[in-house]
């Protein structure tokens, strides 16, 4: 597999990953790794654990058993907010915006972490934080101006189109400058023109910033024009991993999105 | 913050009101002016509730424990030593002799309560919704308990009665302006924001890094502080603490203020506070009249309900009025430089 890391520091890593609810197994024996700045696609069909296998390495799910080691260092069964710390950001696949909050407000909550002043600063009205207050809507502005939404900044996040509150979650999650960003389904219930437009915003993203990210995804011809490599699941458990070329001609992959008896043409798109 | 706009934004309404209380001070009578005293009070307790309820979005029934708390430690730490070895022969000697200056009690009060707050938050905010206000509601009786069955400290079921009036017009504008200020500047920055979005959506706020168990004790602790702060201004108003001073009758009303009002709008919140603390003293003498006690009640009640049904994220919802949204919004815009033109 030519873009397979140099496995010696991947930036993620899960190893024999499992969950199980109740009686069922949604997981069993997850391994795949992230080298730095690579761009990976974690795909399978319909109910494969995919969502599942993200909500656990976000910190969202506890694993039944397995490890993730993330940076070298292990991170399972943490909570998201001390992953978000560590440097994971992520979306969600069902929007969970603030949607009370203006555009640019639900950015800025993402930077709190890192910049937000403390309570007693706050309180007293330090000029440090009304600095860092000040900083943090720059910041968020800043990217904002990445996603074309710059002029959306004070409107209610709410009652504004699907579209464009993805870009608010993605631009939410980059603002944090992660060195992780995890996409879970960014094109769910998108149209294909929204479909398209959002994948080279992500291709786009990745190229100029560099940031290490892991794209689940149901859209197949999305994931192969923009994912470096692709890991397949299926039922809980490892299908495939190769490069997009490799996993279109995998006869195991063509079975397991389209049954038996028939051609890949259409998996591919 | 220029030396200009802090004049504007800050300096100028404290004087302002600071005017209006002297004025209040010389023209009004004496039950007038107790009137106005519980008016400012009822705003401290509703503007903190609504940091807890409004902008974090915890549904808590709280706030008469921690008056409860925070009177009496004020009412011991005020109370003149001659008077505490009279009434509370069973103080420990390190209380007992203890006189501390009136704000110093009073922010004492609210420390106490806080720091219950805290010690109570850690289990408690981890249940939602009404769960929690069962919880809370739970908190009220108990504190009320300890206050009947530590005679030795609180006189039981008597309660602390011949307090000093120490409450004046001045330390319940000074209190009233505290709160004010620090719930506006915690609204209106990071850290509320970081509330905000507990509020809207705790699992996106998780996943942001905002730690989401100590935002939400710090919410719960600040909002109690400010009711503790409260407790001991009502004390000494009334010049009289006992563990049924502050009930769930109470805490009712202040969610009626904040429902009112609007969760998250501070001045919407405030605005409520005045107007029904007012009604109900204006319309006791109409129930009087008309020997049907209880209408004003009755009215709120159907108020709140319509409230709910028509708007209910409350008169104002999370936003400010205009002219106070617009002293925000100023603040913001000299903050982002402008774009350069393309």
């Amino acid at each position: 597999m030519t873009f397979m890391p140099s496995s010696s520091s991947p930036l993620l890593k899960v190893d024999r990953l499992a969950k199980s609810f109740g009686g069922v197994r949604a997981l069993d024996g997850i391994d795949f790794a992230l080298a730095p700045g690579e761009l990976v696609g974690l795909i399978g069909p319909n109910g494969s654990g995919k969502t599942t296998a993200f909500n656990i390495v976000t910190g969202v799910l506890k694993p039944s058993s397995g490890r993730i080691l993330f940076e070298g260092a292990e991170v399972t069964g943490n909570r998201p907010e001390t992953n978000a710390a560590l440097g994971m950001a992520r979306t969600f696949q069902n929007i969970r915006l603030f949607n009370d909050l203006p555009v640019i407000d639900n950015v800025m909550v993402g930077l709190h972490r890192k910049r937000g002043p403390g309570f007693l600063a706050t309180v007293l009205g330090l000029p440090a934080a009304r600095r860092s207050e000040a900083a943090i809507r720059v910041r968020a502005t800043e990217v904002l101006g990445i996603l074309g939404l710059k002029k959306r900044a004070g409107e209610r996040v709410g009652s504004l189109p699907y579209g464009d509150q993805r870009k608010v979650e993605f631009a939410r999650a980059l603002a944090s400058e992660p060195t992780l960003l995890l996409l879970d389904e960014p094109t769910a219930g998108m149209n294909p023109y929204e479909t398209a437009d959002l994948g080279a915003t992500i291709e786009r993203l990745h190229r100029e910033l560099g940031i290490t990210t892991l794209l689940v995804e149901h859209d197949m011809k999305m994931v192969m024009g923009i994912c470096q490599r692709l890991v397949v699941i299926n039922q809980g458990r490892m299908l495939a991993e190769g490069t997009p070329a490799e996993i279109r001609a995998d006869a195991r992959v063509v079975e397991a999105y389209l049954g038996h008896g028939r051609k890949g043409r259409h998996a591919v798109g | 913050m220029s030396g200009g706009a802090f004049l504007l934004r800050l300096v100028l309404p404290i004087a302002l009101g600071a005017a209006l209380v002297f004025a209040a001070t010389l023209g009004l009578d004496p039950y007038s002016l107790t009137i106005l005293q519980f008016v400012g009070i009822n705003v401290i307790l509703a503007v903190s509730l609504n940091v807890t309820n409004g902008f974090t979005g915890l549904f808590s029934l709280g706030h008469p424990a921690f008056m409860t708390i925070g009177g009496y430690v004020a009412a011991i730490l005020a109370m003149p030593t001659a008077r505490k070895t009279a009434m509370l022969r069973d103080l420990p000697p390190l209380l007992a002799g203890q006189e501390w200056p009136f704000p110093l009690a009073l922010a004492a009060g609210g420390l106490v309560a806080a720091l219950a707050a805290a010690v109570v938050g850690i289990p408690v905010l981890r249940l939602r919704g009404h769960y929690l206000a069962v919880a809370t509601l739970g908190l009220i009786f108990i504190v009320q308990s300890l206050a009947v069955n530590l005679p030795g400290i609180t006189r039981g079921a008597l309660g602390l009665s011949g307090l000093p009036p120490l409450t004046n017009p001045w330390w319940v504008y000074l209190v009233l302006v505290l709160t004010l200020l620090v719930c506006w500047r915690v609204k209106h920055a990071s850290l509320g924001r970081t509330m905000l979005a507990i509020r809207e959506n705790e699992l996106a706020a998780a996943c942001l890094g905002v730690k989401v168990a100590r935002t939400r004790v710090l919410a719960f602790a600040l909002g109690a502080f400010f009711a503790g702060v409260a407790g001991g201004l009502w004390a000494h108003l009334v010049t009289l603490i006992s563990p049924s001073s502050f009930s769930i009758l109470l805490g009712f009303q202040l969610i009626v203020m904040v429902v009112l009002g609007g969760t998250g709008s501070i001045v919407g919140t405030a605005i409520a506070a005045v107007v029904l603390t007012l009604a109900t003293e204006w319309l006791r003498p109409l129930e009087e009249a008309a020997g049907f006690f209880g209408a004003s009640q009755i009215i709120v009640a159907v108020g709140v309900i319509l409230v709910l049904i028509f708007r209910p994220s409350g008169l104002f919802g999370t936003a400010e009025p205009r002219p106070f949204a617009a002293l925000a919004a100023r603040r913001r815009r000299r903050a982002v430089p402008p774009d350069p033109v393309p």
